[in-house]
């Protein structure tokens, strides 16, 4: 019944995304897969650190990688994160990122980057279900406007372009659901499956632009995961599928046809698990997409976590 | 439990809603086969300004012959691309140069002017007027140190080569008998410049993803720029009064959404509409103009016999057939705030703009 329901959910946010939907760069914004933490349980706090460093440099157009591109832009986010659980049944998360972005162009000699602090996460969650074998948690997440959205070319007073500043300048809505499974027939084996839906709203001045409105984002993400004994600490594989389908951005309210899309990418990941300290490798592989026009996307995500239960 | 999934989606629905922006209506360009001329006076000089709908040209000479000599001009019958005719018994063909009568061979005099998108041009200037319409003040220039222009005005559109410019270009030579319909759309407007006895055709839709050429024509060193966002073109000697050699590429800066270009041997910054360097070692340089218009590919294949079509053999992986901005040629879409928002015309009509100093005369398709 429960897993109905989630499904049935995805499927209505599925429907009220338009069909149309696209995106480009969401700049320094971490993709909701980083930001979605998990109740630890009543009064634990969970700490953890991520660095999740994504390389883009397929150029796609007409859905092709095309050959010989000239462009290439990396983006390194360091997440601090916290959760802490009020009690069974509520807790609260908070993501601060920093970022470190840079973008280059073959032919010249240039590299344009930035760091800063990145647009910060609040989430208060509800856990209704929280047995031995199942979670369902919801959440409703608010993203602060915390990070610069009119950074200057080095040397300059020139603001540099949206994708290379470190905030987005919007206030946004995030809402998640998470829902965890295990199995009587083997407890360690744990189904998850995430869906959040993200709604942007109007930034003002965003890379100097007057008006800069991201596409919404629809993640989710069905992760298969396991665990292994060995010796005093516990190996923790997964597998995980990623559909994200993000609306086209807009600018000074038109629609940026080089922007947003669909994406499917594959997540392998392992876990490494120690008395209350879990160290975690995950990379996000693009397996499919189908984008809008001419954008520079993901050839691959490579995120390490260090996560710490505080009783 | 289904009301509340309702319920999620309503919200969701409506909050789409409340974000759509009410759009302006798209330009719709004049469909006729309307041409004629215009004989203006701007600041003392004698302008003439010839504007033909079914091959979508908008040209501007002086009335003055290269020696000095002013002549009447009026426009000739006898068919494109011949379009003026003076008191002196010479028949002009687009670029302005004689090819009947007592002076062939002689050119009328360049006119400073350039053709594009009205929210472009009439943001760039001090003043600008419509052609029989009050002159619209604007502020005063002001001088920034070492700009020519307010660097807060500077916006960075893309980083410096992520456009990557064109050099050492292929072109793909061919007769004006031969049928070559299939190429372009009859529509497609090309670039123009002077090669010997013919020409040397720079398609829009090529410089869509490119902007600039680094070329020759004629044996000298010239660069080629297009501006898909203002919908401006250029055509610049590129040999310095040092005779130094420019070459140019892509800086994806822009100002009033208008290309900077760059200058590699000096990193100085160029702005296209303003011709002038703006920012940098030749600051305030002024480059040669080489006589160049533009004419829907319907026209340019009646301009010469030999005719050498810039080749989307580029070396660079794009799609030519497609122009990388959507509706952006016709909607009211700017994507940077202008120094001075002009709304007398939709923002994406195409106008001439004379080029007087700092006083500007724009002239419209439907002014003929």
């Amino acid at each position: 019944m429960r897993l109905k329901l989630f499904f049935l959910l995805l499927l209505g946010i599925s429907a009220s995304i338009p069909v149309r939907a696209q995106t480009c760069c969401t700049g320094a914004a971490a993709l909701a897969g980083n930001t979605v933490l998990t109740n630890p349980g009543e009064g634990q706090l969970f700490f953890s650190l991520l660095y999740d460093f994504n390389n883009l440099d397929y150029l796609i157009l007409e859905n092709e990688v095309v050959s010989g591109n000239n462009l290439e832009r990396k983006t390194s986010t360091f997440l601090v994160q916290g959760s802490y659980g009020f009690s069974k049944s509520f807790g609260l998360s908070v993501s601060i990122p920093v970022v470190y972005l840079s973008q280059t162009a073959s032919g010249s000699q240039d590299r344009i980057d930035n760091t800063g602090l990145s647009d910060i996460i609040i989430s208060p969650q509800i856990t209704p279900v929280n047995s031995q074998l199942s979670q369902l948690q919801f959440g409703i997440g608010l993203k602060l406007p915390t990070g610069s959205t009119s950074r200057t070319i080095e040397d300059s007073d020139i603001i540099m372009t949206p994708s290379l500043q470190a905030g987005t300048g919007s206030v946004d809505i995030i809402l998640h659901t998470l829902y965890n499974q295990s199995f009587k027939f083997r407890r360690s084996l744990n189904l998850q499956g995430l869906l959040s839906y993200r709604i942007n709203t109007v930034s003002k001045g965003l890379g100097g632009h007057d008006t800069y409105q991201f596409g919404n984002e629809l993640f989710s993400q069905l992760t298969f995961s396991d665990q292994f004994v060995v010796e005093r600490s516990i190996l923790n594989p997964s597998l995980g599928l990623i559909y994200r389908i993000t609306g086209m951005n807009r600018i000074e309210g038109f629609e940026d046809v080089n922007s947003g899309g669909k994406w499917l990418y594959i997540r392998p990941g392992i876990g490494y698990i120690v008395n209350k300290v879990t160290i975690s490798l995950y990379s996000e592989l693009p397996l499919w997409w189908n984008l809008n026009g001419f954008q520079l996307t993901t050839s691959y995500r490579i995120i390490a976590s260090f996560g710490l239960n505080i009783n | 439990m289904k009301s509340k999934i309702i319920l999620v989606i309503a919200l969701l629905t409506f909050i789409q809603a409340c974000d759509k922006v009410m759009a302006p209506e798209p330009f719709i360009p004049p469909l006729s086969n309307q041409s004629g001329v215009i004989t203006d006076s701007i600041d003392g000089k004698e302008y003439v300004v010839y504007s033909n709908v079914l091959y979508n040209v908008l040209v501007a000479y002086r009335s003055t012959k290269e020696d000095g000599e002013n002549v009447s001009i009026i426009e000739s019958q006898a068919g494109f691309p011949i379009i003026f005719e003076d008191n002196l018994g010479n028949s002009y063909n687009l670029f302005g140069q004689a090819i009947t009568g007592p002076d062939q061979g002689e050119y009328l005099k360049q006119a400073n002017f350039q053709v594009g998108y009205w929210f472009s041009l009439s943001s760039m200037f001090e003043e600008v007027s419509l052609y029989e319409q009050d002159l619209m003040e604007r502020k005063e220039n002001q001088s920034y140190n070492d700009w020519l222009i307010n660097p807060q005005d500077v916006r960075q559109g893309a980083i410096k080569d992520a456009i990557p410019a064109l050099d050492n270009p292929k072109f793909d030579a061919f007769q004006s008998s031969e049928q070559s319909e299939l190429i372009y759309e009859p529509e497609d407007l090309i670039i123009i410049a002077e090669e010997g006895p013919g020409v040397k055709l720079y398609p829009h839709a090529i410089l869509n993803w490119h902007e600039v050429v680094n070329d020759e024509a004629n044996g000298s060193p010239v660069t080629i720029s297009y501006c898909p966002l203002t919908g401006t073109s250029a055509i610049w000697g590129r040999t310095t009064g040092e005779n130094e050699i420019l070459s140019f590429g892509v800086s994806g800066l822009l100002y009033n959404s208008n290309l900077i270009l760059y200058d590699r041997n000096s990193e100085s910054l160029w702005s296209q509409i303003l011709e002038t360097a703006v920012h940098g070692e030749h600051l305030s340089y002024v480059p040669q103009r080489i006589r160049s218009l533009e004419v829907n590919w319907l026209g340019a294949q009646l301009l010469a016999d030999d005719l050498r079509l810039l080749s989307e053999n580029t070396g660079f992986t794009r799609n030519y057939d497609l122009f990388p901005y959507g509706e952006y040629k016709t909607n009211g879409q700017v994507y940077y705030p202008l120094t001075f928002n002009d709304q007398r015309l939709h923002p994406k009509e195409r106008v001439l703009a004379i080029i007087s100093d700092n006083k500007v005369v724009a002239y419209r398709a439907s002014d003929f």
